[in-house]
């Protein structure tokens, strides 16, 4: 019984601590089921939480991505400096070219006037051996709106502001655009070429028979990407040479120029860069009051020899005086010194023409520009007047010899040179250029029985003149260039002794021109 | 000589014209939801217009986004010839700022210039874990609600005007417990959006929230898209009517030329082959027979118009989303 009894107590005890032990699992185990389920609860909110950031994140990306694209974008470069709205309609970009030159004369042949004066800038006189800012030119340009581009490009080397290019396109399409204002008449390669892609410092004599920058409305287009281009417009009508401020008469010159690289799409590498093209104008250059305008010469103090063609127009020793410039003609030189002038009191009473077939080639870093150009010229003195048919040609050549491509607007140099550590040697292009100018003969033909009657005096003026120059450019970099040349200058007439009533002039050939030159150059 | 030169000028602009005359190039500044739609009807119209007029090569570029930034790059030059937006204060706005549709445009097409509808509807996840099936049910603590920013959003400003409608109609309800209810709602808005298509990313791709409010058509896209195991529809006792409106921006397309071309693609939103493609695309189409056809997509669940709640666009937008709005006060605070 005792025995049950101890029996059935240790089974009860037994069954107790079971089900105590029961319990006690059953509690622990939801115990651990509810913590996990607040463990999962609490990781998706912070999940939740994670994902939130992280798009408010993105979102304020994609905001300021989205804000980005529409702020004003402000760019610095090789190019220039600039501002631009976010979709580049209205721009404005600040560029600039300066020229510091030097230059001297080699012995025995100092220009027998002594007279340098810059293409263009008749007033602009220059003294040889010494340094001169040549060009300082800020230009500044953009867009107002996505039709419309200004320009506005002027020159204060001279210390007062002479506008260049101050001009508005209209760009209706490619093939179809309007430039109003002032700027380059559409003449020839050498002419139109930019600034700091002239081959030399002064333009050759082609140059010097075509028109610097006339005021006018010119249509221009282009097709196929550049396989055609076309310029056309009406303009007032500058001489050879002007950079046209005012209009001296109220006739109106039209201008035609057409160019194409007819093998820019052949896929023939070799003819890729050849182009060819030809440009001419017509107008009526009178109704002068036949007074004569005038241009200051300066005589150096230097100059003191009287021979070969100084003759008794020389003006005095450091005097300044006054040169005649006829009415409506120009004169020609070397871009250092004068070399053709017409008479005092000759004007242009006729009709102005010019025509010059042109060509460029440029083949991996070789670049070839030839040119010819024609101007026909009435050109009238009292009762007598002539047609005369002025002609000038031009061949120039260059080669980066650091193997850079050719370009007629720009090159790229391949590794700019970055002083003083010599990373880079820059790029050297070497150049070259053969140029003549021919007068029309018949300019110096004695029109009376007085024969110091002539429209220009054999004795001081030329009628050829034939340039050799050689030249060596360093770019540096893309903005600075380093340029050096020789120039040799042969010239046919233009000194020997006055007529007089009853005698011809002794012509005999003015002393050749050699000249040294150098100029940094600096664009941006 | 002059005389030539000015007719030959005259002869070189009018072949240029000419010539461009036959490529047509139309711009649909649309919202954010209606890319497919769009590509739909471009690929649809397109080839109707070339068949009609041959030699012409038309093309019709498409930008979408929040519909009241859309309307904003409008005004401030973009050269829209149409505007497809999603609502009709943002094309009214055209009007009023910057006189670049006249006055009465919604008088120009059928409808009011709302060729086709929408509504408000919640896109849950799956099996609905949180058991959203009204608009009460989303004020409630822990549900977390994506919408987009009713600032720049059209589709957000039907959503906050649907709950600010549903808050209004319960028994008792006015003005101040709307606006409770609606500042509620808000409460539990983590990321506010630019637009619709930003709002359904945040949802259905980046897997924030419970529940999404979005265009009905948006929902659709994303549950077709995603996969109906994903993600469900769920349409609340009560919604808004939405009507997005469309326009010819006259003086854009006067000055580009298009003016025929873009009325033209305008009514042919609301041909038979136009209300189909939008049915297709989950808009609600005015034609009958069009939305018959496609009538179980579009439960017929109470919808009440923004006339009848709010008085019309212009006054919902000046009450509830000018600066200083309620809009600005609720999410302010």
């Amino acid at each position: 019984m005792n025995i049950r009894y101890n029996h059935n107590k240790k089974a009860v005890r037994g069954v107790f601590f079971a089900a105590v032990a029961l319990l006690a699992g059953t509690q622990g185990a939801r115990a651990q089921a509810v913590s996990q389920d607040s463990l999962q609860a609490r990781i998706d909110e912070l999940d939740q939480q994670i994902r939130v950031v992280a798009r408010l994140n993105e979102i304020a990306q994609e905001d300021a991505k989205a804000a980005a694209a529409k702020a004003p974008k402000i760019s610095a470069g090789e190019g220039g400096f600039g501002i631009a709205s976010a979709d580049g309609a209205y721009s404005i970009k600040f560029r600039a070219f300066a020229q510091v030159q030097a230059l001297d004369f080699l012995s025995n042949s100092t220009p027998f006037t002594n007279t340098l004066v810059t293409p263009n800038v008749t007033s602009n006189v220059e003294t040889p051996g010494a340094f001169s800012i040549k060009r300082l030119q800020p230009d500044v340009g953009g867009s107002l709106g996505k039709q419309l581009d200004y320009r506005v490009h002027f020159n204060v080397a001279s210390g007062t502001v002479d506008p260049l290019d101050v001009n508005l396109d209209w760009k209706i399409l490619p093939e179809f655009s309007v430039r109003l204002g002032k700027f380059k008449a559409p003449t020839g390669l050498e002419r139109l070429i930019s600034s700091p892609r002239a081959p030399f410092i002064e333009g050759s004599f082609v140059t010097a028979l075509q028109p610097n920058r006339d005021i006018g409305v010119q249509l221009f287009g282009s097709f196929k990407d550049g396989l055609l281009e076309y310029q056309a417009g009406l303009f007032d009508g500058a001489r050879d040479g002007q950079s046209l401020t005012t209009d001296n008469n109220k006739d109106k010159d039209l201008y035609v120029r057409v160019f194409s690289q007819p093998f820019s799409k052949s896929g023939i590498e070799l003819l890729e860069g050849f182009g060819i093209g030809i440009s001419g104008s017509r107008g009526h250059h009178g109704d002068y009051n036949n007074v004569a305008t005038s241009a200051t010469v300066v005589r150096a103090t230097n100059d003191t020899t009287n021979t070969p063609a100084g003759g008794s127009n020389k003006p005095l020793v450091g005097v300044t005086t006054v040169a005649a410039v006829s009415n409506g003609i120009t004169s020609y030189g070397t871009g250092r010194q004068t070399v053709f002038t017409y008479a005092s009191n000759d004007t242009s009473e006729g009709t102005l023409s010019r025509w010059s077939p042109q060509a460029s080639w440029y083949y991996g870093p070789f670049g070839l520009i030839a040119e010819y150009t024609q101007t026909t010229q009435n050109v009238r003195r009292a009762t007598f007047d002539k047609d005369l048919t002025n002609s000038a040609w031009a061949v120039t050549g260059s080669w980066f010899i650091t193997g850079e491509k050719n370009a007629y607007k720009s090159i790229k140099v391949k590794k700019a040179n970055t002083f003083p550590t010599l990373d880079g040697i820059g790029a050297i292009e070497l150049l070259g250029r053969v140029h003549a100018l021919k007068i029309d003969g018949s300019t110096f033909d004695s029109l009376s029985t007085d024969r110091r009657v002539r429209l220009a005096d054999p004795s001081r003026q030329v009628s050829k003149a034939t340039g050799y120059g050689a030249a060596a450019k360093w770019y540096l970099n893309s903005n600075v260039v380093l340029f050096g040349a020789y120039e040799y200058t042969k010239f046919t007439g233009g000194a020997g002794t006055a007529a007089t009533a009853s005698v011809n002039p002794i012509v005999a050939d003015r002393t050749a021109e050699q000249v040294l030159s150098a100029s940094v150059n600096v664009s941006f | 000589m002059k005389s030539k030169i000015f007719l030959a000028a005259a002869l070189a602009l009018a072949l240029a014209g000419g010539a461009s005359a036959k490529n047509i190039t139309l711009l649909n500044v649309s919202y954010d939801p209606t890319r497919e739609l769009y590509k739909d009807i471009n690929a649809a119209f397109i080839p109707q217009w070339e068949a009609k007029h041959p030699g012409d090569k038309l093309t019709i570029q498409q930008s979408h986004g929040g519909s009241g930034k859309q309307a904003r790059a409008v005004i401030d030059g973009l050269q829209a010839d149409v505007v497809t937006l999603a609502l009709a204060y943002d094309v009214d706005v055209l009007n009023t700022v910057a006189r670049l549709i006249p006055k009465d445009w919604d008088k120009k097409l059928p409808n009011n210039s709302a060729p086709y509808t929408s509504t408000v509807v919640f896109l849950v996840r799956k099996g609905n874990p949180k058991k959203i099936k009204d608009w009460n049910d989303l004020i409630r603590p822990g549900v977390s609600i994506v919408t987009p920013n009713p600032k720049t959003s059209g589709g957000a400003r039907w959503n906050y005007l649907a709950a600010w409608g549903y808050a209004l109609r319960q028994p008792g309800g006015n003005e101040a417990k709307a606006r409770e209810f609606v500042k509620k709602l808000y409460a539990n808005v983590p990321v506010l959006d630019a637009g619709a298509r930003g709002a359904t990313t945040t949802f259905v791709q980046r897997g924030i929230g419970d529940v999404a409010l979005s265009w009905e058509n948006e929902a659709y896209l994303a549950i077709n898209e995603l996969g109906k195991d994903k993600f469900e529809i769920v349409y609340p006792s009560v919604s808004i009517l939405a009507e997005p409106s469309v326009a010819v921006v006259e003086k854009n397309a006067k000055k580009k030329g298009t003016l025929d071309i873009a009325t033209e693609y305008l009514k042919f939103l609301y041909t038979e082959q136009g209300q189909e493609i939008a049915a297709k695309d989950y808009y609600r189409p005015r034609s009958a027979s069009a939305f018959a056809k496609h009538k179980e997509n579009f439960p017929d669940n109470k919808l009440f118009t923004i006339d009848e709640v709010f008085g019309g666009w212009t006054k919902a937008q000046k009450v509830h989303f000018d600066d200083g709005g309620e809009f600005d006060k609720i999410y302010v605070k």
